[in-house]
């Protein structure tokens, strides 16, 4: 299989993930979907609501009465006689949950280096949801995780950063994928609506992946699914002739000769699983973008991600 | 039908069919590889083992028969349909053995680069091709006689080493050509040596395949030492020269060094031009003995750094001249007076009663029939019935011919003032050689005759020295044909005697005993008593024989230019053996098929590209 350019070091990852060069650029992206239902105020415009006090004039509107007369515009009123009454842009949290799946699958091929690409980014998004101000937690779903799902604290602030970073550290791949489950466990702590990122390998039953993604939008989640999928995961072209598949979640295995009809049928397998959930999210509204490790963080966060609509 | 293969040793590379097995082997073997999910790979149909081996042998057999024939075409089989005996060929080598062949060029010298390619050769040939060795030294001596033991030639061949003397390469050829005309089989002739094709007889130049090897010129030589000395001279008086000739193209330096058994006499460094000759005399010598010369110098050729010679003792010699004549014996008296060491009786013809002591006998006239007590010289016999018989006076000769190499007319001009001397014509008998002869009165006469009888030489002088002024200062030459005859009868034997290399010296008056032998390179044999004892120099330097304390020692000098120039520059651009085509018989090749399976080589690789292609 061809060697990635990410390393499979999950430590080393965050480091890279770290590095003052890269958060400089990340100073300059912020999410293009947000969505906040939270009152609490915050630094993100919300434009479908409103709010009567604020620091951003939106509009003004016929005074009715019951109107806060302290809204009342009387300037407009000496020059116009109308009575007027100033409504403010609501600025509030955008809560963003990083969603990670943590199943055996992502960490094989150990070349792709999957998880720790896919955490690396997870810490990413938190920094730049955090410089924004907005709340940011990770969920952990599957791997060592008891009930589905494991928590990271709840981070309001970018200098609290380095506890999400020590909450990722210890992770590693493992366990069957429990996308559905560890999602309802998630959505049963109370968490309000936001941004919510899944970034997994989507390797389990269509139904099953569908089911986990819907359940989020029933939540009022804007959800944003990211399928990581290496070169090795891509192409069988490296694979040896006559191999014995290890299924890495379910240990089943399958021998297989791999001809290059066989590596035709595989490579057009992968393309099918990805247009069908690329088909499936675009009916839903979802954003998905399939992301390859490979080509880098940096490459990822400037080109990959902002093409697909999702940081700006 | 027999099968043979031109390369037999190509199927060494058989091996590569076991490579090739291996790595279907590692093909086959089934390796682990975990994937994420299985999900994706349900499209790819699960392998039964079985219909993988079915598949995998067949391309392998496919590949190994490629492979075998590729293999085989590289041996280059044939077929025939004949007699096994007339397709096997047979190889005459001919390996030259003389001493330029001793030269180092490199790391070794030209005979070892010789002896490693001819080796070489003869692995190569088929097993049942017969081989022949024939060493080029003076005689051709054949190692090998025809055979397929190709061992026992191996061996025979690392026996051999290259002697101080030039090879005979025409004879030697001659019997490798005899070898070739037995017709049984196709027989090709292989000559290993440093001698240009050029130089080499035209007879030869298209019958045999030539390994050149040789280039260096870097050689100086002791081209002759020679010691000047009388048979009745005192050591003292004599002296001595060497001649050292540089043979390389270049300036070469080096040190001679003069030594008198074990005392140096002198020890001087010299520089010689190219190509030239540099003479080192020696004035004073202190006395007898073996005259030792060595170059001590870094050259290619070591057997011509080393020359002997020896000053003789003195020692007196008694004649016993037998005359009546007043002028001989006056004319003997006077030259008594003047040679040291030669002490001179002179009786009458009636009052001799034998030798009485004396080295040499000198009958004037008179024929005393063999055999003597003592060598004698006949001076002008005059009885027809002698062992000189005489025939008839012979006025006037003028000598025609004469053997110049014979010590006893050694130094001579041979064109002999004869015009005051009277001859006597006699009737040589076969014992004896004539070794200068004249004309006279139309008829060929012997002057001078020499021979062995029984265990003591004989010789007779035609020519009347009875006469006014037959030596003197007009006829110094017939003083010294006097004193080389008077020599030769009692030669000086000192027990050692100096030869060119490629000489066969018989050593005489040994005891009946065993004896033993020492060669230069101190191998030591012995010859049961009785043999004759006999040196065979075929190395420069001394060989020594002994039988019962008594012991003769032979000098062999490596004294022949045309071996000592060992320059080869013009031989040829090739310095290293090349190998020509083997001249193989051409009805053994006529059933080849190495082209065929090469053919069927190639038609099979776009089949196993295909299959190949189509298997994955």
């Amino acid at each position: 299989m061809p060697p990635s350019a990410f390393t499979a070091d999950l430590p080393s990852a965050l480091r890279l993930a770290s590095e003052p060069r890269l958060l400089r650029t990340l100073d300059r992206l912020r999410f293009a979907r947000q969505l906040s239902v939270s009152l609490r105020p915050g630094s993100t415009p919300v434009a479908r609501a409103a709010q009567a006090g604020g620091l951003e004039l939106a509009a003004h509107k016929p005074y009715t009465p019951g109107d806060d007369l302290r809204y009342v515009d009387w300037n407009a009123l000496a020059r116009l006689d109308e009575r007027l009454v100033k409504t403010f842009r609501a600025e509030r949290e955008a809560p963003l949950h990083l969603l990670l799946d943590a199943s055996a699958s992502m960490g094989a091929p150990s070349t792709d280096a999957k998880f720790a690409f896919a955490a690396a980014l997870a810490l990413c998004f938190a920094y730049v949801a955090l410089r924004h101000g907005n709340p940011v937690r990770a969920c952990v779903l599957g791997g060592a995780a008891e009930r589905g799902s494991q928590l990271s604290p709840l981070l309001r602030h970018s200098q609290r950063l380095p506890e999400l970073h020590a909450f990722l550290t210890p992770l590693a791949a493992g366990g069957p994928t429990r996308l559905a489950e560890g999602i309802d466990a998630y959505l049963r702590s109370m968490q309000l609506p936001g941004l919510a990122i899944v970034l997994s390998d989507f390797l389990v039953e269509p139904r099953r992946s569908e089911e986990a993604l819907d359940q989020l939008r029933g939540r009022g989640h804007d959800v944003v699914a990211l399928r990581i999928i290496g070169a090795g995961e891509r192409d069988a072209a490296a694979l040896p002739r006559r191999v014995r598949l290890h299924d890495a979640e379910s240990g089943l295995e399958r021998d297989v000769e791999l001809t290059a009809a066989h590596r035709q049928r595989y490579a057009a397998a992968v393309d099918a699983h990805l247009a069908h959930l690329q088909t499936w999210c675009a009916a839903r509204g979802i954003a998905f973008a399939p992301i390859d490790p490979g080509a880098g963080l940096a490459d990822c966060l400037i080109h990959a991600l902002p093409r697909a609509g999702i940081l700006q | 039908m027999m099968l043979h293969f031109l390369h037999p040793y190509a199927w060494l590379l058989a091996g590569l069919l076991g490579v090739l097995i291996a790595l279907y082997l590692w093909e086959r073997a089934k390796r682990d590889v975990e994937v994420p999910s299985l999900l994706l790979w349900d499209s790819v149909p699960v392998t039964t083992a079985r219909a993988a081996r079915l598949r995998f042998e067949w391309l392998l057999a496919l590949q190994s028969l490629l492979l075998l024939a590729l293999i085989a075409a590289l041996a280059d089989p044939s077929l025939d349909a004949n007699d096994a005996a007339k397709t096997a060929a047979r190889t005459v080598f001919v390996l030259d053995c003389s001493a330029s062949m001793q030269a180092r060029e490199g790391r070794e010298t030209r005979f070892d680069t010789a002896r490693r390619t001819l080796r070489e050769r003869l692995a190569a040939l088929p097993a049942d091709d017969e081989v022949m060795l024939i060493a080029a030294t003076q005689q051709p001596n054949v190692v090998v006689a025809p055979t397929t033991d190709h061992a026992a030639a191996l061996r025979e061949l690392a026996a051999l080493q290259a002697t101080d003397t030039r090879a005979n390469l025409d004879a030697a050829l001659a019997v490798a050509r005899r070898a070739a005309a037995r017709g049984d089989r196709a027989t090709s002739v292989e000559l290993y040596t440093d001698m240009p094709r050029e130089r080499l007889s035209p007879d030869w130049r298209d019958e045999v395949s030539l390994f050149p090897v040789g280039e260096t010129d870097d050689n100086l030589a002791i081209e002759g030492v020679q010691v000047f000395q009388g048979r009745f001279e005192d050591p003292h008086d004599a002296h001595a020269y060497v001649a050292v000739r540089n043979f390389a193209r270049r300036e070469a330096h080096g040190i001679l060094t003069l030594t008198l058994d074990d005392t140096i006499l002198s020890r001087q460094g010299f520089s010689l031009a190219p190509r030239s000759v540099g003479g080192f005399p020696l004035r004073s010598i202190p006395g007898p003995g073996v005259l030792r010369a060595s170059l001590e110098i870094d050259d290619a050729l070591a057997a011509d750094n080393l020359a002997y010679a020896v000053v003789h003792p003195a020692r007196a010699l008694r004649l016993l001249a037998v005359t009546d004549s007043p002028r001989l014996r006056a004319t003997l008296a006077r030259v008594a007076r003047a040679t040291p060491n030669l002490r001179l009786e002179l009786v009458d013809p009636q009052a001799y009663h034998g030798a009485n002591g004396a080295d040499v006998v000198l009958f004037h006239h008179i024929a005393p029939a063999l055999p003597l007590d003592a060598p004698a010289l006949y001076l002008a016999p005059t009885a027809a019935d002698g062992p000189f018989p005489s025939l008839a006076a012979a006025a006037n000769p003028t000598v025609i011919d004469g053997d110049d190499s014979h010590p006893i007319l050694r130094g001579l001009q041979l064109d002999l003032p004869l015009a005051q001397v009277s001859a006597r014509q006699i009737d040589a008998p076969a014992w004896a050689s004539p070794l200068l002869t004249a004309r006279a009165a139309g008829r060929e006469v012997p002057l001078v005759l020499a021979g062995e009888r029984g265990d003591r030489r004989y010789a007779a002088l035609a020519l009347d020295l009875d006469t006014d002024n037959a030596i003197g200062a007009e006829h110094v030459d017939l003083l010294l044909l006097l004193l080389n005859l008077i020599d030769w009868l009692a030669p000086a034997d000192d027990g050692i005697r100096v030869v060119p290399t490629g000489s066969v010296e018989a050593i005489d008056h040994l005891p009946d005993l065993p004896r033993t032998f020492v060669d230069p390179k101190g191998a030591t044999w012995s010859e049961p008593a009785g043999a004759a004892a006999v040196v065979d120099a075929r190395f420069a330097g001394e060989y020594r024989v002994s039988a019962d304390g008594t012991q003769v020692r032979v000098l062999a000098n490596m004294a022949d230019a045309e071996e000592s120039d060992i320059g080869r520059a013009e031989a040829s651009a090739v310095l290293v053996p090349v190998s020509p085509a083997r001249p193989a018989p051409a009805e053994a090749r006529a059933g080849g098929f190495g082209w065929w399976l090469a053919a069927l080589a190639a038609a099979l690789l776009p089949i196993e590209w295909l299959a190949a292609r189509r298997s994955a």
